[in-house]
């Protein structure tokens, strides 16, 4: 069972460049004794890495971008690590003209189009190299021309080229303000197509990440890897192998189960530095999962009449997946919270609203690591204020020109603010 | 990694020119003391973005090698005088220039945009086309056109302007950035409100951002940092000159030099101009002088209106949109920072209240350990037109000198009137870009 994983743009790669190293520290590749030649080591090897001749192990990834720079860097990187590598012939710029120009149309319609034949080839023959494909992760941001339009327009493609495989992107969103002034528009662009053809969507905040360096961390002085890093924990604390399990998508499935939802975010705890974990007690697994709960909790607000019952405190959720890593110890093992409530639809089976899953060797040798996923109404907030700068824009007719010189109209665009308008009014009526 | 070809038209262009060469050697680590520039190795993998490389970087250590390697400047030199140009023949960089680039011819254009852009025009584009095509031949990731040229003259203004179609024409998905410079106060022609209005017509047209530059605002900056007299009398020019590379370097920076949040030629047309036509950036950067600078006062320098290569205060008007470029060790932190604080101090238009775009690029320029460029679009730069059009308006009246440019062949009376319209026409769309639109957003039900 193997994922490949596609990255597109600065960000994309970036992200999985940290991924993958995040995978390789876990495995504790490049200790003297592998201690952990387990079943999950070969499991969580198979997953990510083939090997190649030389025996380094090379990632099931795929970087695409239209410029050469990043990836030029990642691979110089790659090539100094002696643990593990991407595959120079998996590294796709554009050879003519470079650069997606922060316009989601120019990276749709141009700079996709031009690409998309090789990458396919690379896709292909990737995907043969696995004995089995359990999904395809796109890994992009929102905001600039070729994570939110190349990978669009890559993603649409392979829906078509593998119909039977599953597709998940991540998408991260930018910074509210200051990252790219076009990036409200791309972000919906991107939506929008990505609503039609993936399977589901993790939305991921660079806010949110900030915010957990900041403030939970403690880090007072970040960059973009350490967002990254964030971001790849969570993620790899998901897709990591559980003991005795067919296929790790099918844990996430459930997430995605309705097509008028495919929003899930990501959450995880504890998110401590390393001087501070010898001196504090590791904390108990209830804890933790409060801990996480409190994300889905509706901020209290004074003027709201606030009901008593649970069911009004917390956002609707159409499902939602607990991944437990850590041995229990002594700590009772009980049902969380997220369970009992009563915040999910009728329409979705009791059996799979809340799903917690656990996997007792240590992830990334942190005593406790927990994540929640959850597909639920929390998007709404930052889908509205989306929708909403990019509202004033649409009607004050600003950047429009840029995008019709790709072939997008006003008519096309709105459209897609319809459409996403139609996202939020689900999750809203959830 | 992008390639960037370098137009400089008139003996302002090339003036500026011959400062901006020896100084993007020096910041690829190619210094004048022939000795490997620290750091050398990232600095230097990008020197191919300025100048055409037959083999290997890593071949070459000293500006010597370069000659000896036949590495050439993109760069397309043009004067319709031989002065300027011909101080390049006699430099100490002169092998890195191409002499099929070199174009200069008899007479001047008597600064008479009339002269530059149609007597020129008509003889030389031709040529001119021909040797930018033998450029952009010789390279594989061609992102922009960088122009240089003065706005008050004939050659750079007139010649300049009518470059720009060409290429409009010829490398339409290629971006054509102009920097022009304003004389300012210092009109020292008197024909100049004509060719600036007739070039700034062509420029709304035809350009995909400009970066106008003001003399005076470059004399003040100067007189500020040189308390003594004698050394800005000395060589005023080039001390003003070598601002405007330093400008033009920060900013190609984010595609020329690898970073945490890139920033290519092209995001920046796309990003800082809302409508069509509005695309004039007022600039500044800080530091100007003093090399040292803590992070916390790069964003206090880059937003006091004495340190803008324009004379006007682009954060007292409504900003349309805004670029902070980050170069050298600044982090993710420090330029979220200094977006906030720049929120609080702008007034931003309300359909763009977040509208910041940020960029880090790790390697910092060759005389500072990290430096901070604030590009605005804002309406203060209309200040630009209105004068313009005052000062046009003046000689306009009266007719004067009028007959100058109508003997010229191709230059009609109407065009006159048709560059004072597209003045009033940008003022008006700066006046418009600021109106409210109120329309509630779709409610479904």
């Amino acid at each position: 069972m193997s994922y490949v994983s596609l990255q597109f743009g600065q960000c994309g790669n970036q992200l999985g460049h940290e991924l993958y190293s995040t995978i390789s520290e876990d495995l504790g590749l490049g200790l003297n004794k592998q201690p952990f030649n387990d079943a999950y080591f070969q499991t969580s090897r198979d997953y990510w890495f083939r090997e190649s001749t030389q025996g380094k192990l090379t990632a099931r990834a795929i970087m695409v971008d239209t410029e050469k720079k990043v990836i030029d860097g990642i691979l110089s990187k790659s090539r100094r690590n002696s643990l593990w590598k991407y595959s120079d012939q998996n590294a796709i710029t554009n050879r003519i003209s470079g650069g997606s120009g922060n316009n989601w149309a120019l990276g749709y319609s141009v700079r996709g189009a031009e690409i998309s034949e090789v990458v396919l080839n690379c896709v292909r023959k990737e995907l043969e190299t696995c004995d089995r494909v359990d999904s395809i992760l796109c890994l992009s941001s929102a905001a600039g021309g070729t994570g939110s339009g190349v990978g669009c327009f890559i993603t649409t493609q392979l829906a078509d080229e593998f119909p039977g495989t599953f597709i998940v992107n991540t998408l991260v969103l930018p910074f509210e303000s200051g990252e790219v002034i076009t990036q409200n528009y791309n972000t919906l662009l991107a939506l929008a197509k990505l609503y039609d053809t993936s399977h589901g969507i993790y939305l991921i905040e660079n806010d949110e990440l900030h915010r957990v360096l900041t403030s939970e961390l403690k880090i007072s002085n970040t960059d973009y890897n350490a967002l990254n890093k964030v971001l790849a924990e969570q993620l790899g604390c998901i897709y990591q192998p559980m003991q005795n399990e067919e296929s790790p998508t099918q844990r996430i499935l459930d997430l995605f189960s309705h097509p008028s939802y495919k929003l899930a975010s990501i959450w995880s705890s504890p998110h401590v530095s390393k001087p501070v974990t010898a001196f504090e007690p590791v904390p108990k697994w209830e804890a933790l999962e409060r801990s996480i709960e409190k994300n889905l909790k509706i901020p209290f607000d004074f003027n709201a009449n606030n009901a008593k019952d649970y069911s009004s405190q917390y956002y609707r959720s159409v499902a939602n997946l607990i991944v437990c890593r850590g041995p229990l110890h002594d700590d009772k093992v009980r049902d969380s919270f997220l369970k009992s409530r009563d915040i999910y639809p009728k329409w979705m089976v009791p059996a799979r609203q809340c799903q917690t899953v656990r996997n007792e060797r240590t992830f990334l040798r942190k005593d406790k690591f927990i994540t929640l996923v959850s597909n639920s109404s929390r998007v709404k907030s930052v889908l509205d204020r989306v929708l909403d700068q990019s509202w004033q824009m649409f009607v004050h007719k600003a950047y429009l020109h840029q995008y019709s010189k790709y072939g997008l109209n006003n008519e096309e665009m709105l459209q897609t603010i319809l459409k996403c308008e139609t996202i939020l009014k689900d999750y809203k009526c959830l | 990694m992008s390639e960037i070809i370098t137009i400089q038209v008139g003996q302002c262009g090339n003036q500026i020119g011959s400062v901006f060469w020896p100084l993007a050697l020096k910041e690829h680590g190619f210094g004048n003391e022939n000795k490997i520039h620290q750091k050398k190795s990232i600095a230097s993998n990008s020197l191919h973005s300025f100048f055409y490389c037959p083999s290997k970087i890593s071949e070459y250590s000293t500006i010597n090698d370069l000659k000896r390697g036949n590495v050439k400047a993109r760069c397309i030199l043009i004067d319709m005088e031989e002065n300027v140009v011909d101080r390049y023949k006699r430099s100490a960089l002169r092998d890195l220039f191409d002499s099929k680039c070199l174009l200069t011819n008899h007479p001047g254009s008597g600064n008479n945009w009339a002269v530059g852009h149609y007597e020129h025009g008509r003889d030389q584009l031709k040529t001119i086309l021909e040797m930018i095509r033998r450029s952009a031949e010789s390279s594989d990731f061609l992102h922009g056109f960088k122009l240089l040229f003065s706005l008050g003259g004939g050659t750079g203004s007139g010649l300049g302007s009518a470059i720009l179609p060409l290429l409009e024409d010829n490398f339409p998905n290629v971006d054509r950035l102009v920097t022009c410079i304003h004389p300012g106060v210092y009109n020292d022609v008197i024909t100049s409100p004509y060719n600036i209005a007739l070039s700034l017509r062509q420029l709304t047209e035809h350009a995909s951002c400009v970066f106008p530059v003001d003399n005076k605002a470059l004399i003040d900056i100067c007189n500020k940092f040189n308390k003594t007299k004698e050394r800005i009398t000395a060589h005023p020019y080039r001390d003003m000159n070598s601002l405007i590379v330093k400008m033009l370097l920060h900013l190609t920076s984010g595609s020329r030099f690898p970073g945490p949040l890139n920033v290519d030629l092209n995001e920046l047309a796309m990003n800082m101009t809302p409508f069509p036509g509005l695309h004039y950036l007022t600039s500044s950067f800080s530091p100007l002088d003093t090399p040292i600078l803590k992070h916390s006062e790069l964003l206090t320098s880059v937003c006091s209106r004495s340190s803008q290569l324009l004379r006007v205060d682009p954060l007292s008007g409504t900003v349309l949109a805004a670029t902070l470029l980050c170069r050298g060790d600044i982090s993710l932190s420090s330029s979220r920072d200094f977006v906030d604080r720049f929120l609080k101090k702008s007034k931003l238009v309300p359909w763009n209240k977040n509208g910041v775009k940020t960029g880090l690029c790790s390697v910092p320029p060759a005389d500072a350990p990290r430096s901070l460029l604030c590009l605005t679009n804002s309406t203060s730069v209309s200040t630009l037109f209105s004068e313009t059009v005052e000062h046009f308006d003046k000689l306009y009246k009266r007719k004067a000198h009028t007959h100058h440019y109508l003997k010229i062949d191709g230059f009609e009376a109407q065009d006159f009137d048709l560059a004072r319209n597209s003045l009033m026409e940008t003022l008006d769309k700066y006046v418009f870009a600021c109106k409210k639109v109120e329309i509630p957003r779709i409610k479904l039900v």
